[in-house]
């Protein structure tokens, strides 16, 4: 089928005219490049003494990029010419990174655009397939959307999201699933019960003898740790739809040690569909359940003990080949692991499985709620406009209608009824750029701010990350939104509504560019107690805690310390706090011996600065710059040599020692001045975010060296540690607001900050200072400012 | 030598109450000691038979502790000839009997040669001992040993702290599974000096700091523990418990038993243990299951009734629905099977609790065929009435893919009389024509009181064995 309404948006190019350079650059040139790079000489062909600042030209900014490159890697001036003062060359250097950055987000800016068309993320995709039709869309899945790629940490960068043809077949192919799902043009779809019990997961040959022995209901699966049901056992899904599945089993933990974990995995698409701590006795069974969304096919399900732990080798974690099951822990091979003492109490966290449970697809009406609003009326006309104006979040023109009836006409003279026929533009309307992009602007009637629907959606986007509801876009239909009481009432309810969830999750995610955590996993014999659950752990308390202080309208100063966290019994265990129990997130206070509080000292802010075997001083040092000083260091030189370990005979040295032999090179000192106390003031903190005093270092002989975390900010300011940096970046709040504020901005607008932005920006900043600096206060002054309307 | 019956009584509390976590070594004070020359010996149950000075037919079982001594020094059962004697110094069994062979013990002069020759068979398995202990990931073990100055020279400068050793689970007839990859390495930690005034106690006692605690570390169990140096490999075939790198194990009563290895994977008693549960209960229509039998020897003396083996005892049978009877190896009728031959009966209890309902009755030709054993004739002493033979498995692949015989699993003596029949295929040969080395299998009459058990019939040859599996006639002799 053709698809008339998919148009690719064009690349918006703004045009700008050209700037010279600030006069201490062309001071700098004057003095060192002028020579070779004049109107006469110009060597590698590159001319510096007029170079003047185009965000329009990609190659005027291309030689600005160059530039900075060779002067920060030392490159040049040629060593025979007299070096510049490192001093010199960072605030060269800085200045050139800020035009860089500028002309970057200039080309991000849509408001000389006629119409821009910002893609949905594939997360708010599918939060508005959730919310229109009320199906679950896996956009992770085997059948989902590509990974959208970020900016800075931004997922949504309306530039930055393109559209390629591999892109279009899977909207196309997306949009027929859900209408399929969401509609019941098929037969109603029989709930049905699939149980697998412990002699379908394992004991197979062993049945008919226990059945005979008269115990064969008392046979389970023992999982023991880091390990799987013997067999992956298949799962075929019929329908697609939601179900429910049921886990009866056991999980024995050892006293003061962790519970084991119940991982439920698809292996062929790379899906857990459940994963959490069991905490059972062997004798007192539970049942797990949980709703899930499945897509019609085979999947090989493995049912996993996730929680670290020896499995030394496959034939010791198995069973036999001697017809004895497992009924319970006293009746074990012997060779196997043991996982009770000898008074049988346990020792390795055990899984008992005893019985899995596949109970759907649930159908909660038939004709699903979905069909019966859509096809409310026998008129094709309506239903199509209807349901166009809902999923393009916005009035809808009869031209566009008319044509969206023509699909419909044509499908009923191939004999199509009322329903298929509709479906036909129904699938159209999914797959048209009005549903996949967000519109701002208009052709006809160019403005400057949006209107009333395109501040709903950007509003509902920037909040919960899908679709405005009903009341929004009626506000907007009525034209009364853009109101600031209405505007401002709106705001408040929309952060009180569980759908703001997606801002607490998402917005800290690409801010804090949570992404990077594990990215590189952490190396197996370094960590060997790292595992997904702590990964997911130390995510959830960022999320968790950034989740609070919105709740309650809190300081962002508790971004930057706090005498509280969220923790679970994972993460707990990890940080060395005591008496937590569970998988839940919950408030813990703090003592200063925890050495906790504030974002910077969390694990997952701490990992994801590091690499999979240390701790990364000057990736710490260049995160805090960006996220929380709002001050981005500029790129490194290209060829930096790595840091060099020490002959086998010589003491072991920290990386802070390592790091300032390297810095004595002056082409390295004048960035690394700025950056790397900002990292050093955690080096108390492995690479897992664990507290420590010494660093455990391989190379070199001698004992671990002692930890020295104190340094001296660029301004000259002195601290210890990083409990007293924190009380430095306390005193520098305003910054901080300033740089969270551009964050958010970003988020929201879907692009970089520019200059004719900074005033804006100010005034939030101090807004958001005058009531000391409450968050949801902030989102509040951002929303009612005219930034927020601007195009 | 007579005991008391407080004695008794001791014994009888001392190894009921403690049962398979018992790890006290007994004082030899307290045993039995009776006279006798050894008649039979299953090397790889460690069991065996004995007849006293009186003619008495005695059976006994080595348990984990116990020693077979010959020519002064420690020995394997193997290294024992038949018809050897000794005094055989017995402990109680859970009902009572004295059965559990504690020790050896004859006035023979110590002969180092005998020594060297355990010492060599004991670094090929490991020496084994009890796990007194563990503790996190620390397994403390008291070694075994008849012979404690031996064991001492042979092994003090490798029980050293710091040394490696191969920690291998093991059942109580010191059998281990597969000890070069089961095998845990680890580490000696602490050495402990005990007394070594108790049988079977070697006086050594290690600490050993593993890498993985496994189930078979546990308070009570067995370990073979392979000292620094020695190779950590598997047992012969028949006598490993898991079988690894042959072929399938052909003899059922030589593969893991899952009843006295598991027993808790048993709702009811069986012969190898749970002897506090109740029998198995036949259920109408259902096949009872593996193990739930209780195995009775004796001479059948027509259909529906036997003399129990050793009592003399009268039992009335009947077959139940479904039973089997296996005579020379084939599905028989239990008429077919001659009055007075010794029979295998697999039996249940009935509604008064006596074990009179059968499931199977076979003949010893049967049992050994079904098992793949034959018996191959090392002595033959006709003037003593008696023959000597050695117990054969068939020809398995070994470990480079040959077929190769596995060691004989063990031997016995046979009574022979002027009654009794020589096959070679279908025509009867007399007993002066059997030569060494023949292979054969036989039927005989029961052990019964004032009557030892004597051959009815050998058939003689492997084409005799299969000649006479597979002939129409039920019966070979006619």
């Amino acid at each position: 089928m053709k698809l008339p309404f998919l148009i690719l948006p064009w690349l918006a190019v703004a045009v700008f005219g050209a700037t010279p350079p600030e006069k201490h650059v062309t001071a700098f040139f004057e003095q060192h490049c002028n020579k070779c790079h004049n109107e006469k000489k110009q060597k590698g062909d590159l001319r510096l003494d007029n170079l003047a600042v185009d965000f329009s030209s990609p190659k005027i900014m291309g030689n600005w990029e160059e530039t900075m490159n060779r002067i920060n890697s030392g490159d040049m001036p040629p060593e025979k010419e007299k070096r510049p003062k490192p001093e010199d060359i960072a605030s060269v250097a800085d200045w050139i990174a800020g035009q860089l950055r500028e002309a970057e987000a200039v080309r991000q800016a849509t408001g000389t655009d006629k119409v821009a068309f910002l893609k949905l993320t594939r997360e708010e995709y599918a939060n508005t397939i959730r919310d229109l039709l009320g199906v679950t869309f896996d956009v992770k899945g085997a059948a989902g959307l590509p990974e959208d790629p970020d900016w800075k940490g931004f997922e949504r960068i309306g530039s930055v999201l393109t559209l390629s043809p591999a892109h279009v077949e899977k909207y196309l192919a997306a949009a027929e699933m859900v209408l399929d799902e969401a509609l019941s043009l098929r037969p109603e779809p029989k709930r049905e019960l699939v149980a697998w019990a412990a002699w379908d997961m394992r004991w197979k040959g062993f049945q008919k003898e226990y059945e005979a022995r008269g115990i064969a209901d008392q046979v389970r699966i023992e999982i023991v740790p880091n390990n799987y049901t013997t067999d992956t056992w298949n799962l075929d899904v019929k329908t697609t739809g939601d179900y429910l599945v049921r886990v009866k089993l056991s999980g024995l933990r050892p006293e003061g040690g962790r519970a084991p974990r119940l991982k439920v995995y698809l292996s062929n698409v790379d899906k857990t569909i459940i994963e959490q701590d069991v905490d059972a006795a062997e004798d007192k069974p539970v049942t797990i359940e949980q709703r899930v969304h499945l897509i019609a096919g085979k999947y090989p399900v493995r049912i996993i003990n996730s929680v670290p732990g020896p499995n030394p080798e496959g034939r010791r974690s198995r069973h036999s080949g001697t017809p004895n099951a497992f009924t319970n822990t006293r009746s074990r091979v012997p060779w196997q692991i043991k996982l009770t003492d000898d008074n049988f109490k346990p020792i390795q966290p055990t899984l008992i499985l005893d019985r899995v449970e596949w109970d759907g697809p649930i159908v909660d009406s038939w004709p699903t709620a979905t069909h019966q609003r859509i096809f409310s009326s026998s008129d094709a006309r309506e239903i199509v406009s209807k349901f166009a104006e809902r999923a393009w979040r916005r009035p809808v023109r009869s031209d566009e209608v008319d044509r969206l009836m023509k699909l419909v006409e044509k499908a009923q003279s191939l004999g199509d009824n009322l329903e298929g026929s509709v479906r036909m533009a129904l699938v159209a309307v999914l797959s048209s750029k009005s549903f996949i992009y967000l519109e701002e602007g208009s052709t006809k009637t160019p403005s400057p701010t949006l209107s009333d629907s395109e501040l709903a959606s950007r509003l509902s986007y920037f909040l919960w990350s899908t679709m405005p509801d009903e009341r929004l876009l009626e506000l907007a239909r009525s034209g009364k939104l853009h109101a600031p009481d209405t505007l401002r009432a709106e705001v408040k309810r929309m952060l009180a509504d569980p759908k703001s969830q997606a801002f607490a999750d998402s917005f800290p995610r690409q801010w804090l560019q949570l992404r990077r955590v594990g990215m590189f996993p952490p190396d197996k014999i370094l960590y060997p107690d790292y595992d997904d659950n702590l990964e997911h752990s130390m995510v959830a308390e960022t999320l968790a805690f950034f989740a609070d202080v919105l709740r309650r309208n809190g300081s962002l100063r508790e971004f930057l310390d706090s005498d509280w966290t969220m923790l679970n019994e994972r993460l707990a265990t990890h940080y060395g706090i005591g008496g937590i129990r569970g998988d839940e997130m919950q408030r813990v206070s703090l003592t200063p011996e925890q050495h906790r509080g504030g974002l910077l000292t969390q694990g997952s802010v701490l990992s994801l600065t590091s690499d999979g075997t240390r701790h990364r001083p000057v990736h710490r040092g260049v995160w805090v710059l960006d996220a929380i000083i709002g001050k981005p260091a500029p790129p490194p030189p290209a060829n930096v040599p790595a840091l060099s370990t020490p002959a086998p005979d010589q003491k072991k040295t920290t990386v802070r020692e390592k790091l300032e032999q390297h810095r004595a090179d002056p082409n390295c000192t004048a960035c690394h001045t700025k950056i790397d106390p900002l990292g050093i003031a955690f080096d108390n903190y492995d690479a897992l975010g664990r507290w420590r005093t010494v660093e455990t270092v391989k190379d070199g002989v001698g004992t671990d060296p002692k930890l020295d975390a104190s340094g001296t900010l660029s301004d000259g300011r002195s601290f210890k540690d990083a409990a007293d940096l924190k009380k430095l970046l306390l005193g520098d709040t305003d910054k901080f607001a300033a740089a969270l504020t551009d964050k958010l901005t970003t988020y929201a607008l879907r692009r970089g900050m520019t200059f004719s932005d900074r005033e804006e920006l100010k005034r939030i900043a101090e807004q958001a200072k005058a009531d000391d600096y409450r968050l949801s206060s902030l989102v509040e002054y951002f929303v009612m400012s005219p930034l927020f309307v601007k195009r | 030598m007579s005991l008391s019956p407080a004695r008794v009584l001791f014994f009888l509390t001392l190894f009921a109450a403690a049962g398979a976590a018992d790890i006290e070594f007994p004082s030899p004070d307290h045993a039995k000691r009776v006279r006798g020359e050894l008649v039979s010996a299953d090397y790889i149950h460690r069991s065996g038979q004995f007849r006293t000075e009186r003619g008495e037919r005695m059976d006994f079982t080595l348990p984990p502790f116990g020693i077979m001594k010959h020519q002064g020094g420690e020995a394997d059962l193997r290294d024992v000839p038949l018809g050897a004697k000794m005094e055989f110094v017995l402990l109680p069994d859970a009902a009572g009997k004295f059965t559990r062979l504690a020790t050896t013990e004859s006035d023979a002069t110590a002969d180092t040669a005998q020594q060297k020759k355990f010492d060599e068979f004991t670094k090929a398995r490991g020496i084994a001992g009890w796990i007194e202990k563990t503790d996190g990931r620390d397994v403390t073990v008291t070694f075994f040993s008849g012979n404690p100055p031996a064991f001492k020279a042979a092994c003090e400068s490798l029980l050293v702290k710091g040394k490696e050793v191969r920690l291998c689970v093991a059942n109580d007839e010191l059998r281990t599974w597969n000890p070069g990859v089961d095998g845990e390495r680890g580490a000696i930690t602490e050495v402990k000096k005990l007394p070594a005034d108790r049988a079977g106690c070697s006086g050594f006692q290690i600490v050993a700091r593993v890498p993985n605690m496994l189930e078979g570390f546990r308070r009570g169990r067995v370990v073979r523990v392979f000292l620094a140096g020695w190779k950590a490999q598997d047992q012969l075939y028949g006598e490993s418990l898991m079988g690894y790198g042959y072929g399938r194990m052909l003899d059922q009563e030589l593969v893991e038993n899952v009843a006295k290895e598991y027993p808790e994977q048993f709702p009811f008693r069986t012969d190898c243990g749970n002897e506090k549960l109740p029998w198995y209960e036949l259920k109408p229509g259902q096949e009872p299951p593996p193990f739930s039998e209780h195995v009775v020897c004796g001479a059948l003396v027509k259909p529906g009734q036997f003399l129990n083996e050793g009592t003399g005892e009268v039992v009335g049978f009947t077959l139940i629905e479904k039973a089997k009877v296996r005579w020379l190896n084939k599905d028989a009728k239990i008429e077919d099977i001659p009055a007075g031959t010794r029979c295998r009966f697999s039996l249940y209890q009935d509604e008064r609790g006596a074990f009179t309902r059968a499931s199977l009755v076979s003949d010893d030709f049967s049992h050994r065929a079904g098992n793949y054993v034959t018996l191959r004739v090392e002595a033959i002493r006709l003037a003593d009435n008696r023959i000597e033979v050695s117990w054969l498995l068939p020809e398995v692949k070994n470990y480079n893919g040959d077929m190769e015989r596995p060691q004989p699993i063990g031997h016995s003596v046979l009574r022979v009389t002027k009654d009794t029949r020589a096959w070679k295929l279908d025509k009867p040969i007399a007993l002066s024509d059997l030569a060494v080395g023949e292979l054969m299998l036989i039927n005989s009459t029961a052990e019964l009181p004032g009557r030892p058990a004597e051959c009815t019939d050998l058939w003689i040859g492997e084409d005799t064995i299969k000649l006479v599996s597979t002939a129409k006639k039920t019966d070979a002799r006619k």
